[in-house]
């Protein structure tokens, strides 16, 4: 069985009397240690899966099943837990708490997990060891950003989740970012899912899920991937 | 999740850090809302605690009766009855220190009731051989006239001479003792110094004094009870029979029904053959109980217990209610300033929860915010309250009471109490600045928030107004219109500082106003206590041969229950001269009390015979208009009773001598006899007022003088307490404010500053933002002072009401100069706190403001 299986996923927003379909019958399956680049126009829905399979927000149909548990099931306690335990979240504006330095936002994510990383360290494996107790108003975005990804990872979570990390990066610090990434999925065997818009980043995954209005439009493996550092966009 | 809760707790204590202003100002309304609260209703219940246990601890009879006479049989008798565990017979003398108008209330001593403390000195020991007494006097007036153990002093004591058939009219003889001080005592009486006849409360000219019962006779050697010259029966035949008798009876413990139990002996005074019958009965079975009972008061209806409570009631409602104010202005900050942070920290929020905190970790990071404000405002407020407030009441009542020489008991009770109300509703209002954004799943709060629908404003549709408008104006009237939950919450603070305000600077106001009706209203220089009107009239005449005197009216009264429908109340009715009866009567004075049936002075009310007139305050509790007909029942001076309907026919101001007035021919059509008490006389000279006073009150038949000014500045001295509460509650009035719009601005600068800091790269200068800033601060100012000013209103009605347990009604009416000058401060006030902005706003930097994200 797959580490990830969405089954028939569908998410309906309501707006009053309008109802929006955010997604509409999502179906794919994600392997344990695979790097997925989930892939598609603005609005298409791919947030909305991240924030699905992250335990953020609930589908409104189907099923997600998560290492053999459909968290659709789930109360808000036990999202919470599995949160806690199997998530790692980064995204597009870094969102780290403001009132915490660097060293401590990571400490902050580690203390909640049980099974953690070596905050410390893990802020040194994002080459940020000398800013630790800089403030989030302090470091540019790209470092930020890096502080966001060392707090993902400190919880060692199963699932790295990614919602366009590099969208608010110039290319030479995004594609820091993303070699982080593939690091972190090469070294630490994470499974992490990214989503982006930008296309010229696909090869560097294991698996493309291509996705369009709230549909699954095609699903692409790559045999052979490329290295970020190989790719230029 | 104990290591989660670390670093929620120290982002916590930055946030504080970051918003130290909004912090500060949450903590300092709930410090002075604590401080109030725990503060006045510790030092109320400390004073009461310490007079209470004094009282216990001097074993205070827990009541009085007074009678004609009373013999001991009766008191062995009421000291078995159920409830009293002890009595003692006693006896009570109005008396005057010799040649001086200095009143005296002499009691005499009783063996484990009523304990004098004696403070210096011992209690009094049987007459000396060479003729003086020993008495022990009050700490208050030996304090005041620096009396030593030792000194002498001569009383003259008011002993009864004659029980008159078949009126049981009562006269006295005035006798002289010659006296030594043999200690000075502090007795719960001093402690409210306030006497009897509440004629004169001041410690200057009154002292009490107490005396051993065998050293004071009752009566005089010839008393007895007479009809026309002759004694029917001399009351030296019941000493000759062995048979005490006293005035008065002392008890400790209170029967259930204190009226029957002390009552028991008595026969109707108005049957003089009864009463004759009853004294002869006891000469022939000494052992017989017998008495002739007036009233019985207990400890609570001590005029003296009455004025202490009172206050003190009155202080405690202003603190159980006042504090509320500040409550309800530091919830409201507290959610201004608490949802802000939430909206700015929405995303954090979110992230939170993504790292896998519950929703209930992250509700508790802002209620802790506010939560820590209120305990550490609340505790240090509390703790500043509860152990100044009471030693500062105790103070301010010593000008007042005689306070017990013991110390204060504190206790911590309300201010744990005060800081739980203050912490139970920051946890409410910083739940609710968090909910909205909590209870929606964790993926919202990564959003944005939805915007506000942006409804066109009113103002928009009127085009041309709004062409001409410049774009900061237009902006200011977006962001006011469409937060309008905000602005009201805003101006929370502005309605709490302007209605209490209104309602201090008004109650001042209001009195003073009640103080110059009194004034004017009053035609008399002086009020003459009556023991024998005829006696007072010769000396009237042989004073105005003189030509020191120019008016006498005397006032005849009848003590009345009035009811209409459902509701009484007690009131005494004053009988004043009309014009026809100043044709009938020497000596009568239609000047002498001036009543008015508007408040600004303006209509005098002309006495007819047929006028029945009702102060305003009884009106409304009867719920009388001019024109109603009330149902009157009572008894005259002269003992008879009557009842009788009667239309109401005018409604008179009055606000510190509560009566209802008519006229002479009203007393005499319904038979009710012109017998007074009180006579009201006027000096030929201003200058000359004390001096005749004095005369008078040397006069035969005269149990005391009262000048209309002192009588004043007794009232002013009793309101002079209130100016406490005003000053305190103006500075707390003026921090509210102060606090509520740093808050808010504090909050609306953060806020904005990107917007702030855009306009500035249009080119727009400080100063012209700044102005924005102000501008909204103003028109919240200005809301407030609109919502504020009914409360205010509503505020004061209330105040007033509480003024009645002072024994005063003053008027409830808001004049446009205390509302012009109460708003006026509170823009001031909200002026000083927008000068805060300034640094602030110098602050901003544009390159920082516009770099963040967020
Ligand atoms: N809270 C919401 N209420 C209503 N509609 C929503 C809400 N959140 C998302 N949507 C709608 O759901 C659809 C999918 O949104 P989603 O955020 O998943 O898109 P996306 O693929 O991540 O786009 P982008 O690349 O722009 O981030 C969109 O049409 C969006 O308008
Ligand atoms: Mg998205």
């Amino acid at each position: 069985m797959s580490l990830i299986e969405f089954k028939n996923v569908s998410k309906i927003y309501r707006l009053g009397e309008v109802e929006i379909p955010a997604l509409d019958g999502v179906d794919f399956a994600i392997e344990e240690g695979e790097f997925v680049v989930v892939l598609g126009a603005s609005g298409a829905g791919k947030s909305t899966i991240l924030n699905i399979l992250g335990g953020m927000d609930t589908a409104t149909g189907g099923e997600v099943n998560v290492a053999g548990d459909d968290i659709t099931k789930y109360n808000a306690k036990q999202m919470t837990l599995y949160r806690r335990e199997k998530v790692g979240f980064v995204f597009q504006f870094y969102n780290l708490i403001t009132n915490l330095n660097a060293l401590e936002n990571v400490e902050f994510a580690a203390s909640v997990t049980q099974n953690h990383l070596d905050p410390a360290k893990t802020l040194d494996d994002v080459g940020l060891s000398e800013r630790a107790k800089n403030f989030p108003s302090q470091l540019s975005g790209g470092e930020q950003q890096r502080v966001a990804i060392a707090r993902a990872i400190a919880k060692n979570p199963l699932l790295l989740l990614c919602d366009e990390p590099t969208g608010a990066l110039d290319y030479k610090t995004g594609k820091m970012v993303l070699k982080l990434l593939e690091n972190v999925n090469a070294e630490y065997k994470k499974t992490v899912v990214l989503i982006t818009h930008n296309s010229a980043i696909a090869p560097m995954a294991d698996k493309v899920i291509h996705v369009k209005s709230g549909k699954v439009e095609a699903i692409d493996i790559n045999e052979n991937r490329m290295s970020v550092d190989s790719i230029e966009w | 999740m104990v290591g989660g809760m670390k670093y929620i707790l120290l982002k916590t204590f930055r946030d504080i850090r970051e918003t130290i202003g909004s912090f500060i100002s949450i903590l300092v309304v709930i410090f002075i809302g604590c401080f109030f609260f725990a503060g006045i209703i510790e030092a109320t219940s400390a004073v009461t605690k310490q007079v209470d246990g004094y009282a216990a601890d001097l074993n205070t009879a827990s009541a009085r009766a007074a009678y004609m006479y009373v013999n001991s049989a009766a008191v062995d008798e009421i000291g078995e009855a159920e409830g009293v565990k002890l009595a003692a017979g006693y006896n009570t003398f109005y008396a005057k220190l010799k040649g001086t108008r200095t009143d005296v209330t002499l009691t005499t001593l009783t063996p484990d009731i009523d304990k004098p403390d004696v403070l210096r000195g011992k209690l009094p020991e049987r007459k000396k051989d060479d003729g003086f007494i020993e008495i022990i006097v009050d700490k208050v007036y030996a304090e005041a006239h620096k009396i030593k153990l030792g000194d002498t002093m001569e009383l003259t004591v008011d002993t009864l001479d004659r029980i008159e058939l078949p009126s049981m009219n009562m006269s006295y003889k005035k006798l002289d003792y010659k006296c030594r001080v043999s200690g000075i005592y502090h007795a719960i009486d001093v402690l409210y110094k306030v006497d009897v006849m509440n004629t004169a409360a001041t410690a200057e000219e009154f002292v009490m004094a107490m005396v051993n019962v065998e050293d004071v006779p009752l009566f005089t050697d010839t008393a007895g009870i007479y009809s026309g010259a002759n004694p029917i029966l001399p009351f030296s035949s019941l000493e000759q029979a062995g048979i005490t008798v006293y005035n008065g009876i002392r008890t400790l413990g209170t029967p259930e029904n204190a009226k029957e139990v002390f009552g028991a002996y008595t026969v109707d005074t108005e049957d003089a053959e009864q009463a004759l019958k009853q004294i002869q009965d006891m000469l022939k079975n000494p052992s017989a109980a017998a008495g002739l009972f007036v009233n019985v008061m207990e400890f609570d209806e001590y005029p003296a217990v009455v004025a202490y409570d009172g206050i003190n009631d009155a202080i405690s409602a202003l603190a159980a209610v006042l504090p509320f104010i500040f409550f309800a202005v530091a919830a409201a900050i507290t959610v201004i300033s608490l949802s802000k942070t939430v909206d700015n920290q929405r995303m954090q929020i979110g992230v939170i929860q993504a790292i896998g905190v519950g929703k209930g970790a992250v509700y508790f990071s802002y209620i802790f915010y506010a939560l820590f404000a209120c305990v550490i405002g609340g505790l240090t407020g509390g703790i500043v309250g509860t152990y100044t407030v009471p030693y500062l009441l105790e103070f301010i009542y010593e000008g007042q009471f005689a306070m017990p020489p013991t110390p204060l008991d504190i206790g911590v009770l309300y201010l744990f109490l005060g800081v739980v109300v203050a912490a139970a509703l920051a946890c409410v209002s910083a739940f609710l600045s968090c909910h909205r954004t909590l209870k929606a799943v964790p993926a919202q709060a990564m959003r944005p928030k939805p915007p506000k629908k942006t409804k066109r404003i009113l103002a928009e549709r009127w085009t041309g107004l709004w062409k001409r408008l410049g774009f900061g104006a237009k902006m200011n009237l977006r962001n006011m219109f469409l937060h309008k939950i905000r602005m009201l919450l805003s101006s929370v603070g502005i309605v709490g500082c302007l209605a209490l305000l209104i309602g201090l600077v008004g109650l001042k106001d209001n009195m003073a106003f009640s103080f110059n009706h009194y004034d004017a209203q009053s035609g008399y220089d002086m009020a003459v206590y009556l023991l024998d009107a005829a006696d007072v009239a010769a000396e009237y005449a042989k004073m105005e041969e003189s030509g020191t005197v120019e008016k006498l009216t005397f006032v005849p009264a009848f003590s009345a229950k009035f009811t209409h429908g459902k509701k009484s109340a007690d009131q005494t009715v004053m009988a004043l001269p009309s014009a026809d009866d100043v044709r009938k009567y020497e000596y009568c004075d239609v000047d002498c009390v001036k009543l008015y049936t508007d408040m600004s002075q303006k209509t005098r009310l002309k006495l007819k015979t047929d006028t029945f007139a009702i102060p305003e305050y009884l009106a409304d509790k009867l719920d009388v208009k001019a024109g109603d007909v009330v149902t009157i029942s009572g008894r005259a001076l002269d003992g008879k009773t009557a009842e009788f309907d009667v239309k109401v026919t005018d409604i008179v101001y009055e606000y510190f001598e509560q009566k209802a007035y008519c006229s002479y021919g009203f007393f005499e059509e319904r038979g009710i006899a012109l017998a007074a008490d009180t006579a009201y006389v006027n000096a030929a000279r201003d200058a000359e007022i004390n001096a005749v006073a004095k005369k008078i009150e040397n006069a035969e038949g005269v149990r005391g003088v009262q000048t209309f000014r002192e009588s004043f500045g007794i009232l002013e001295d009793r309101m002079s307490l209130l100016d406490y509460a005003v000053i305190l509650f103006v500075i707390g009035a003026g921090v509210l404010a102060v606090a509520v719009i740093y808050n808010i601005t504090a909050t609306n600068l953060k806020e904005r500053t990107r917007e702030i800091a855009t306009l500035m790269v249009l080119g727009y200068k400080k100063r012209e933002t700044a102005n924005m800033l102000i501008v909204e601060n103003m028109v919240i100012t200005a809301i407030g002072c609109l919502l504020g000013l009914p409360l205010g209103f509503l505020l004061l009605k209330w105040l007033v009401g509480v003024t009645e347990t002072f024994g005063v009604f003053i008027s409830s009416f808001m004049s446009w100069y205390t509302a012009l000058g109460c708003m006026a401060l509170t823009f001031l006030f909200s002026l000083v706190a927008t000068m805060f902005l300034n640094r602030k706003m110098k602050k901003i930097s544009m390159v920082e403001a516009l770099k963040s994200v967020e």
